[in-house]
C-alpha cells in the first residue's frame, strides 16, 4: 500500500477520533447513500491497516466501535463493506444474549475469528439499504 | 509370572484391582481387554502407550510396595482406607465402581459442587472417604497406617532425544508420529474440525473420523472437513443418550466417543487439548508478540479499552492471555439457594497445586499445568465413564517437544512466531477453525438435549417433584423456568446439571430435606 493511501487511512480514523458509535453509523449511512462502491478493487480490503493505525491513534475501543470505523473506512475507500451485529443462537444462563459486530466485504466476514456464517444469528447490518432479513430475537 | 498380556487371549492390561493389608502380602486382580481376569502377587502397569514409560502408566509395584499413578498417567487409580485391629487396609482399583455400592455415602459438599457447575479436585471423589490419586503419587502401607508417596517426574529428561536444531513444525510432527505409532492397537483420529485433530489425523496417517449429529447448526461443521474425513452418523447414538435413565454431564457430552466406542474396532485417540498446550505457554517474546497481535488484529481485553496504543507492549496478564477466560461459563444459578453455593464452593476450593508443578523454571511449570489439566479433563470422578480415548497430548515425546519449543522460543529467528506457528505449519491450506467454538457447542448440544428430555409436560412434573421439597433448590422459580420455552433455553446448561444431579444423586437431595426438616422440628 502507497505511502499516501496509509496517510488517508490515517486522516480517515482521525476524523471519527470525537465521534460515538452512534455518529459513526450515521456517517456509514451517510456514505453508502452518496459514495458508490468501486467495482473493482487492486488488492484485498485494509482491514488490518485499519485497524492498527486505529489503535496506534486513537487507543483501544469496544469490538463495536471498532469494526464500526473500520467499515466507514472502508466504506470511504470504496469498498462494499457492511458493519454487522450478531446474536449467540443459545442464550447464557444469566439470560443475556451475548452480542458481536463484525465486518463483512462482498458478503464474507473478513478480519475477524468469529464463527459469523454458521453459527451467529444476524440481528442487524448497516448500512440499512442492504440490510438482509431481519431477525426476531 | 508375567502380566502384561492374557497368557490365552494376548488381551492387554485394561485395569487392576487389590486390596493392601499389613502384614499381608498383596494379591491384584488384573483385567484383561480380552475379559480374563487373573490374580498376581507381581507388578502391574496399565497405560494407553506400548512403551513402558514410568510416567504415563498407573500400577502395583511389590518392589516398593505402592500403588502408584505416573505424572502422566490417564489411567486414575481410586482408593479407600479402612481400620482393622491389625492396622489399616487399603482397597484400590483403576475403576470407581469397585470401590462404592449403593449404601456408599455420598459427599454432599461434592454433589453441590456438581449441581453448581463446579468441579471436584482430587484426590476428592463423589463419594465419603474414596479418594483419587493426583498424578505422580502413590498410596501404600507403612508402620500399619496409610501412607502416600510422592514423585518427581523429570521433565528435563524429555529434552534428551530430541535434535535442538530442528524446525518447531518437524519437531512436533515427529513427536505426533512418535506418539501415534507408541498407541497399541490401531488409532483412529476423531476430527472435530479443530486444529489438534486434523493435525493428528494428517501427521500420522491415520484414519480420521468424524461422527456428525444431526442438530441444524452443526450441519455447517460437516461440509468444512477434509475429503479423507470420514463422516458417521450419530444421530441415533445421540437420542440414545438422550434416551437415557442417567443424563450426562456437560463435559461428559460429546457424541463422539460414545459412537466411536460402540462402532470401531480401534483405539479412538483424542487431540484435545494439544492445541491448548501448544499455544498458551510463555514464551520469552510472548509479550511483544500479543502486544503486536493487540494492535493489529486480536480483540483487545476489556482492561485495555480507552488505553493508548503503548499500554499493548506491557506484559499482559494472565487474564488478558488466557483465551478460554472470555468463554467461561458465567456461574449464574437461578434456582440454586445460597446454601447449595457455599456448600459447594466448599469442595471447588480445595485445589491445590500440585506437588509436580512447583519448584521448576516458569517454563516447565506451565508445560506441567496444562497436562495435568488435560488429565483432570478426561478423569472420571464420578464413575459412569467406561471408556476415554487416548490423549495423545499426554505422551511425553509430545510433552517434550512442547517444552523444547518452549524454551528455545525467541531465540531462532525462525520460531520466534511461538507454538502456534509449529502447530499452524502442520495444518492443510485453506483451514478455517471449527464453526462453532467447542464451548457454544456444548452449550448447542446442552440445549437440544433438554429440548428433548423436558420437551413433554409429564417429564418436567416429575423433575419439579423430585426436587421441589429440598433446601437447595429454589422450586418456585425452577417451576417458572420449566413453564416457559426460552427460559428452558437459556437455562439449557443449568437445567441439564440438575437433571444429571438429580437422577445419579437423588439420596443427597432427599437427606437434605430430612435435614430441613429436622432443622424445622428442632
Amino acid at each position: 500500500m502507497s505511502r499516501n493511501r496509509s496517510i488517508r487511512l490515517a486522516r480517515e480514523v482521525l476524523s471519527t477520533r470525537y465521534l460515538n458509535v452512534d455518529e459513526v453509523v450515521n456517517r456509514i449511512e451517510v456514505t453508502a447513500r452518496t459514495s458508490a462502491v468501486q467495482r473493482r478493487r487492486s488488492g484485498p480490503p485494509p482491514i488490518t491497516r485499519v485497524r492498527l493505525i486505529q489503535r496506534l491513534l486513537s487507543g483501544f475501543h469496544p469490538p463495536l466501535r471498532e469494526n464500526a470505523v473500520t467499515t466507514l473506512v472502508l466504506r470511504r475507500l470504496g469498498h462494499a463493506a457492511d458493519l454487522v451485529i450478531g446474536y449467540e443462537p443459545i442464550p447464557e444462563t444469566t439470560r443475556h444474549r451475548r452480542l458481536f459486530a463484525w465486518v463483512e466485504v462482498d458478503g464474507v466476514p473478513m478480519g475477524t475469528s468469529l464463527p459469523a456464517h454458521t453459527y451467529l444469528q444476524e440481528l442487524i447490518r448497516f448500512p440499512h439499504q442492504e440490510r438482509h432479513e431481519h431477525v426476531q430475537v | 509370572m508375567n502380566t502384561s498380556r492374557c497368557e490365552v487371549h494376548a488381551g492387554a492390561v485394561v485395569g487392576f484391582s487389590g486390596i493392601l493389608r499389613t502384614g499381608h502380602p498383596a494379591e491384584v486382580l488384573v483385567e484383561f481387554s480380552c475379559g480374563c481376569r487373573v490374580r498376581t502377587t507381581g507388578p502391574v502397569e496399565v497405560g494407553p502407550f506400548r512403551s513402558s514409560n514410568r510416567g504415563t502408566v498407573s500400577g502395583w509395584d511389590p518392589t516398593s510396595g505402592l500403588v502408584r499413578r505416573g505424572a502422566l498417567s490417564m489411567v486414575p487409580v481410586y482408593y479407600t482406607t479402612r481400620s482393622t485391629p491389625a492396622g489399616a487396609a487399603v482397597s484400590f482399583s483403576t475403576r470407581l465402581g469397585d470401590l462404592v455400592d449403593a449404601q456408599t455415602p455420598v459427599l454432599d459438599t461434592a454433589v453441590a459442587a456438581l449441581l453448581a457447575g463446579g468441579d471436584v479436585p482430587a484426590p476428592l471423589t463423589v463419594y465419603q472417604d474414596v479418594f483419587r490419586l493426583p498424578p505422580g503419587t502413590g498410596v501404600g502401607i507403612a508402620g500399619g497406617r496409610q501412607r502416600l508417596h510422592h514423585e518427581t517426574f523429570d521433565y528435563t529428561g524429555l529434552e534428551v532425544s530430541r535434535r535442538r536444531d530442528r524446525r518447531a513444525s518437524a519437531l512436533l510432527a515427529e513427536a505426533l508420529a512418535e506418539a501415534l505409532d507408541d498407541i497399541p492397537h490401531h488409532p483412529i483420529v476423531g476430527v472435530s474440525g479443530g486444529a489438534g485433530s486434523t493435525v493428528v489425523g494428517r501427521v500420522g496417517n491415520r484414519p480420521m473420523v468424524h461422527v456428525h449429529v444431526d442438530l441444524p447448526v452443526l450441519a455447517a461443521r460437516r461440509e468444512r472437513l477434509d475429503s479423507t474425513v470420514e463422516v458417521i452418523d450419530g444421530t441415533p447414538w445421540w437420542r440414545r443418550i438422550c434416551g437415557d435413565a442417567l443424563p450426562p454431564y456437560l463435559e461428559e457430552l460429546d457424541p463422539w466417543l460414545v459412537t466411536l466406542t460402540a462402532t470401531n474396532a480401534g483405539t479412538p485417540v483424542s487431540a484435545l487439548g494439544l492445541a491448548h498446550l501448544f499455544a498458551t505457554v510463555p514464551g520469552r517474546r510472548q509479550w511483544w508478540r500479543s502486544g503486536w497481535r493487540l494492535l493489529s488484529v486480536a480483540e483487545p481485553p476489556p482492561q485495555l479499552y480507552g488505553k493508548p496504543w503503548w499500554s499493548a507492549w506491557w506484559r499482559p496478564t494472565a487474564q488478558s492471555t488466557n483465551p478460554e477466560s472470555a468463554d467461561a461459563e458465567p456461574s449464574a444459578h437461578p434456582w440454586l439457594t445460597p446454601q447449595a453455593l457455599s456448600t459447594g464452593a466448599t469442595a471447588s476450593n480445595a485445589r491445590i497445586p500440585s506437588h509436580l508443578v512447583a519448584g521448576h523454571d516458569p517454563i516447565v511449570a506451565a508445560i506441567a499445568q496444562r497436562t495435568l489439566d488435560l488429565l483432570d479433563r478426561v478423569e472420571d470422578c464420578r464413575g459412569v465413564r467406561t471408556s476415554v480415548p487416548v490423549l495423545i497430548a499426554t505422551h511425553p515425546a509430545v510433552v517434550g517437544a512442547a517444552l523444547v519449543v518452549a524454551r528455545r522460543n525467541g531465540r531462532r529467528k525462525a520460531d520466534q512466531r511461538g507454538l502456534p506457528a509449529a502447530l499452524g505449519g502442520l495444518l492443510p491450506e485453506p483451514w478455517r477453525p471449527a464453526d462453532p467454538p467447542p464451548l457454544p457447542r456444548l452449550r448447542l448440544l446442552a440445549a437440544a438435549f433438554v429440548q428433548e428430555q423436558l420437551g413433554s409436560e409429564q417429564r418436567r412434573v416429575d423433575l419439579l417433584e423430585k426436587v421441589e421439597d429440598t433446601a437447595w433448590i429454589d422450586a418456585a422459580h425452577l417451576k417458572e423456568v420449566l413453564a416457559d420455552p426460552r427460559e428452558r433455553l437459556r437455562s439449557a446448561v443449568s437445567l441439564l446439571r440438575l437433571c444429571a444431579t438429580v437422577a445419579r444423586f437423588p439420596q443427597v437431595l432427599r437427606r437434605k430435606l430430612m435435614i430441613l426438616e429436622a432443622d424445622g422440628h428442632g
